[in-house]
Order: structure tokens, then sequence, then C-alpha cells
């Protein structure tokens, strides 16, 4: 969960807008997935290498995500080796580092409330045909849902415990106390669930009415600086491609 | 502002008999009023403020609201585990939000509000679910008066509060009373926190109101009303007193008045003694 979670820290991506960094993702996984040269994929790596490093995220974060999902690097890579060549396996084992390194990004640098608000207004010109602020709700409900979920699970844990449930010995005892445990929990997420809706209605809260916002984001200079670089990269990108053809 | 409850009855479906929450219910009150809302367990409380607050409609009767100084907020029992928001300032932003204000009208409102709860600054940026008991109480009341309410509705907010924690609450209240045009209607099961905060006194048993009235009149009456419903200490000891046989007015309407009783009984014992 460490390669995904908001990394707090002071810099160049952290302070720009949601909306800008959303449009690099969109730009860098694009690129990641039709880009079908193992120098073009190096090049995206690197691209993708200097975004992290200019978020200032740390190098072990980086290491996370290598070892999170290193079965999945690993099949990747034997199975193109298998089915083609070194330079193919390669190539697909950058590619999906360059998504994996993207998304990382992405949730490393924008905090997932900022990035929600985000979403919500580059959406925004849909919302005749979505529930653009719905889905945001939902969303940000369903995060915030996850520590609430896990203080809740500890807290059945201790209380399945103090009564005898075994969490630690075999396998049988084991799954016998997992019993112990999911029930009382979905129970309580339920009532949870029920808890916060109403918390939400007392408050005022109807599905579709206009709703104000405690964040206004600001699109600054800064950003604007950063959307004409990103415009650049992927203008020099389409003219390297046009020239090296 | 106005609201007036023509024979609310809320019956709930079920499967043996249905059971009916609220039977013919029917009062007025107003800005400016704190009215207390006794009754035992199970006596409708809740029903009917969900009912005042607009979230359950009546099975038959009438409400109306007239004026629009401000909306009708319901401060559910434990608000705090309906909280959601990421930190405290967003959580009471909700609300406001829901009223579709200007970011900048939120965000004074937020300031307002935890500043009138008397929550510290530095803790307006941590998640609510950090908080202390009491901490998470204060937010709650913030993100209630935070939609500025014409009416607040309180259901049982001193549950799971201590001693001064319940004075903080009152205070707190007491102090909105006069700084805003506000309407308050508290359930609680704690009658001494009631005689001290409110000037009117609701009683529901069974869900039929048995009681409109004052809190010396309900001194006079509350036995023969419901025998499981407690007088605060102060009116109940002056009830002993003048059951004993003491030359005291027992149905003082509010606790300095009582107090007062309680130092003129005091005085004259003295003067007693020495003639």
């Amino acid at each position: 969960m460490d390669s995904v979670a908001y990394s707090p820290a002071v810099s160049y991506w952290h302070s720009r807008d949601p909306r800008l960094k959303l449009l690099v993702v969109i730009v860098g996984a694009t690129l990641a997935l039709t880009e079908n040269t193992l120098g073009g994929q190096l090049v995206l790596f690197l691209f993708h290498l200097l975004l992290y490093f200019t978020g200032g995220l740390p190098l072990g974060r980086g290491w996370q995500i290598f070892k999170s999902f290193r079965w999945l690097l690993l099949i990747t890579f034997l199975l193109n080796l298998w089915t083609g060549s070194l330079g193919a396996a390669t190539r697909y084992l950058l590619r999906l580092l360059n998504l994996l390194l993207m998304s990382s990004w992405l949730l490393g640098v924008t905090e997932s409330l900022t990035l929600i608000k985000g979403l919500e207004l580059s959406l925004r010109p849909l919302r005749r045909i979505l529930p653009v602020g719905e889905i945001a709700m939902v969303l940000g409900l369903t995060l915030s849902f996850f520590p609430l979920l896990l203080t809740e699970a500890r807290e059945i844990m201790l209380a399945q415990q103090a009564r005898g449930v075994n969490f630690k010995t075999n396998w049988v005892k084991k799954m016998r106390g997992l019993l112990a445990m999911v029930i009382p929990l979905f129970i309580s997420a339920l009532r949870r669930a029920l808890e916060i809706a109403q918390a939400m209605e007392v408050r005022g809260y109807v599905p579709g009415a206009p709703r104000g916002s405690l964040y206004e984001l600001a699109w600054g200079k800064q950003d604007s600086i950063a959307f004409g670089l990103i415009l650049c990269f992927v203008l020099l990108w389409w003219g390297a491609k046009a020239f090296l053809r | 502002m106005e609201i007036k409850l023509e024979e609310i009855s809320v019956v709930y479906p079920r499967k043996e008999a249905p059971l009916k929450a609220l039977n013919k219910v029917g009062f007025t009150i107003k800005t400016g009023e704190a009215v207390a809302l006794l009754g035992p367990i199970g006596s409708g409380k809740s029903t009917l403020l969900q009912v005042m607050a607009g979230l359950r409609p009546p099975t038959s009767g009438r409400i109306s609201v007239h004026g629009q100084e401000g909306p009708i907020v319901l401060s559910i029992q434990e608000p705090q585990r309906g909280f959601f928001a990421a930190t405290v300032r967003e959580e009471v932003a909700f609300g406001p939000e829901n009223l579709d204000l200007d970011p900048a009208e939120i965000e004074a409102r937020v300031a307002w509000a935890l500043t009138a709860v008397d929550l510290d600054r530095d803790k307006w940026e941590t998640s609510p679910l950090q908080l202390s008991g009491g901490e998470q109480r204060r937010v709650a009341l913030a993100s209630a008066l935070a939609m500025k309410p014409g009416f607040l509705l309180l259901d049982e907010p001193t549950i799971g509060l201590d001693g001064p924690g319940e004075e903080a609450l009152r205070q707190t209240l007491k102090r909105i009373r006069t700084e805003t045009a506000i309407g308050l209607v508290v359930a609680s099961h704690d009658p001494d926190f009631l005689f001290m905060l409110t000037e009117r006194v609701l009683v529901l048993v069974g869900g039929e109101l048995q009681a409109d009235t004052s809190w010396g009149t309900w001194a006079q009456k509350a036995a023969a009303v419901s025998p499981d419903l407690e007088l605060p200490f102060l009116l109940g000891l002056l009830r002993r007193l003048a059951e004993a046989g003491a030359p005291v007015n027992a149905a003082p309407e509010t606790p300095a008045d009582a107090w007062d009783e309680l130092f003129r009984l005091r005085r004259e014992g003295e003067k007693g003694g020495k003639g």
C-alpha cells in the first residue's frame, strides 16, 4: 500500500493543480500504451523517472512498487520472452513499469480528496450526461471508509480475542477466527454506512442538488507553464517519431 | 420563525402489529425558545425530532414552518459515528457546502463554528476520528452550527460526555442563544442539564404529548404523569422539603429561583433557631 499512498512533501508537483496532473497521467499513459519501440519506452521511462524525482518522492517508494508487483512483472517478462524476443519482453516490462510509476507518482504528489476534486472539475462539462458530483462524492466516501473499517476491524479483533478466538495458531482455527471477524465487520460496515447516510441527510445533503465547496482549485501561472512544457514534450515526441520513421 | 405541528402521528409498519411512535402530537415553537423534550426510552422523542427536521414524513397530521431565518438542523444521537471527512474543517464544511454557498462564506462559517465550540485551532486540520470523545462532540455541534440553523434539534447531546464536557456544551449553547436568533429543542435523559438550559418542557409518554408546560408546573405534575421521569435534582429536593412540611415554594421556574428558595429557607431556619 505504501507505493500508492500520499507522500506529504513540498515539491514542484505537490503544489500543481490536480487537473494538470491528471492530464500528465493521461498523456503519459496513452504514450506508454501506444508506443511500440524499445527506445520510445526507454525515453518514457526516463521522463517518468524525472517526474518521480521532481515530485520529491523517496527512492524506497519506487522499490516498493517493484516489490509489490514483482510477480506480475516477472510473468509478463517471461511470457513475452517465450513468445517473442528479449527486446519485446523488455519493452513490455518497461511499459508496465511506466504505467505503475505514473500512477504511483500521481497518488504520491496529490492528496486523494484534491484528486477527486480535480476529477470532478475535469468531468464537469459532462455533468448533463453523468452525475459527476455524486461520482466524486462516492469516490471520496469510499476512500474515507478504509481507515474506518481498519479501525473497526482492529477493535473487533481485540473483542474476539478477549473472548478466546484464536487468530494465530493452525489454519483451521485461523479460518474460524476469520469468520468471527468477517461477520461482525460486515454488519458494522453496513451499520456505519447507514449512520453516515443519516449524518449526511441531517446536514442537508440532497443527491443531485447544487453544492458549494470549501476549497476552490485555482489554476495558477505555474500550472500554465507546466501545461506548456507537457505540450512541448508531446509535440517533440510526435516530431521525433515522424522524423525517425 | 416558527414550527407548528398539528395532530402529528407516525406509525411504523411492523409485521406483528404496527407501532404507533407518535399519536396526534401538536404544539408550536418559536425562535428564541429553548424547549426540553422529556420522555422514557421508546416514547417517540427521536421520531418527533426527525419529523420536525423534515427527515421523516408523518403518517398523518400537518407540520408547517413560517419564516426562513435558517434551516432546521438535527444533531443525531452519537453524531460522531457519522463522521467521514478527512479533516475537521472539511467535516464542518459539509453542511454549508450543501447550502451551495461561496467558498469564502463556507470558510468563514467553519471558522466561526469551530471557534464557537472552543476547539483548539491546531486540531482543525486533523482527522475528526483522531480526536477525543469530547472533542468529537464539539466538532459534531460545530458542523450543525455552521449551517446557521433557525432551529437546532439535539438528540441526547450529553450521552458519552463527562461533567466538564457537559458543562462546556451547556455554556456553548447558552452563548449561541444570546448571540444568534435560534430555537433549541433538546431531547435528553439528563433532567439537570435540561433544567439549566431550557424554559419550556414537552413530555412524551408512549408517543403522546402528556405535558407542554414550564419547569415549575412540571415539578408539580411529574409524579402524576409518569413515575419513570426523574425531576431535576433541585426541583426534586424542593419537592421533598415541601412534602416534609418545609415552607418552600416547590415550583420555581428557573435554577436561580430554586437556589433562592433554598437560601431563603436556610435564612429562615437560622432566624427560627435564634428565636
